[in-house]
């Protein structure tokens, strides 16, 4: 696999699970953050194809779409499954947590008023509850896919160590789940990653 | 590729898009479609999240409408022949799908006139946009030259479902409209659309 280049702003938010699926698989690339002096977003911008951030360069090019990319990284570094229908799992849990749950989070920050925020809170708690809920019954042994990691713990991974404390919940009720996120907690790579990554508040 | 069941309501909504591509490529499935005898909410325990569509296949059900949509195009060669090929089509389909499709349900279910008009506003701005991007990522007669992929089809979709309603034209953009046409011509999917059940959604 070439060498690739990450390029996001300085924040876990939508590149995280790309860090993660290298770190896990010990896969190294340049991972470029932008700043106000060497690398601004604003000049960066017209280099990307759709203006968005993260962009993955790979033999030059510039591909956008945070899942697309982390699904491209998962392929080449192994973490897609063994077959297509495992992909297809893979995928339907990406979507279920990135798709439905990621919006309905983002929700109840850039809510305008206090009202708004906490009716945003409301909703989204009860979707985390019932998808979680859906999660736990998908997972078949150690992780989703059995007894080999996937894209899949590692995004709900993602989410229970990162974002979901942000709303303030923790998933201990999710024994399956906890289980997961234990052992991706204890993992070699991911304490590294977890030690050694820059610390921001999303 | 085992017979797989998709199960749907009775509209194209979020299985349109997986449906056209069987059309396409002309492989059969069996295209379940939930009634008054069939009921959706009798099938919604044995799903995966308790929605749909739904795909089963060798007995286990799959959901989200985009991870089939993915799936099935993977079976049918319609994901590009490389991983950075995938990842190009992906891309393409996450820019519709992800970016400018939420909107679009605001458009039609929004709860009042003034979220509406706002909802119609920055959809349309979101489109331009993205639009003006796609339009140079085709890379000869489709996105990936000469072969047909996931990401030209929901080019397709999106300029007959949606376009309309966010009062643009696929005309705007001449490589995109090209793919549109070429789609249009297809006697596969103009067989499929002539004769798929007529729903208003």
């Amino acid at each position: 696999m070439a060498d690739c280049k990450l390029y996001y702003f300085n924040a876990k938010a939508r590149a995280e699970l790309t860090r993660y699926a290298y770190a896990f698989k010990g896969v190294s690339y340049e991972d470029i953050r932008f700043d106000d002096t060497n690398l601004k977003f604003e000049e960066f911008k017209s280099k990307t194809p759709f203006g968005s951030a993260p962009v993955l360069e790979v033999d030059g090019v510039m591909f956008a779409q945070s899942m697309a990319i982390a699904r491209y990284v998962a392929r080449e570094v192994g973490l897609n499954g063994a077959n297509s229908l495992e992909n297809l799992k893979i995928d339907m849990i990406l979507d279920a947590l990135y798709s439905d749950l990621f919006p309905l989070i983002i929700n109840v920050f850039q809510g305008q008023t206090d009202e708004i925020k906490a009716a945003a809170k409301t909703k989204a708690v009860e979707s985390i509850q019932k998808t979680f809920g859906n999660l736990e019954t998908l997972v078949s042994g150690d992780y989703f896919l059995g007894s080999d990691a996937s894209l899949a713990d590692l995004a709900v991974f993602n989410l229970v160590n990162d974002v979901l404390p942000l709303l303030g919940l923790n998933m201990d009720e999710y024994t399956k789940i906890s289980k997961i996120v234990a052992s991706l907690r204890e993992n070699e790579n991911i304490k590294s990653h977890l030690e050694n990554r820059p610390k921001t508040d999303a | 590729m085992a017979d797989s069941k998709l199960y749907y309501f009775n509209t194209r909504g979020r299985a349109e898009l997986i449906r056209l591509l069987y059309a396409l490529k002309d492989v059969k499935f069996e295209d379940v479609r939930f009634d008054d005898t069939n009921k959706f909410e009798d099938f919604k325990p044995k799903t995966p999240f308790g929605s749909v569509p739904v795909l089963e296949v060798n007995g286990v059900f799959y959901a989200q409408s985009m991870a089939i949509a993915r799936y099935v195009a993977r079976e049918l060669g319609l994901m590009g022949s490389s991983s950075l090929q995938t990842l190009k089509v992906d891309m393409i389909v996450d820019a519709i799908t992800v970016d400018i499709f939420p909107l679009l349900k605001d458009i039609i279910w929004g709860a009042t006139d003034e979220i509406k008009a706002a909802a119609k506003t920055k959809a349309g701005e979101v489109s331009k946009k993205t639009f003006t991007a796609l339009e140079n990522l085709v890379s000869g007669d489709y996105f990936l030259g000469s072969e047909v992929s996931l990401a030209d089809i929901i080019i397709f979709t999106f300029a007959i479902e949606a376009m309309p309603v966010l009062g643009l034209a696929i005309d705007d953009y001449p490589k995109l409209a090209k793919i549109v046409a070429a789609l249009q011509e297809n006697e596969n999917l103009k067989n499929y659309i002539a004769n798929r059940p007529a729903t208003p959604m």
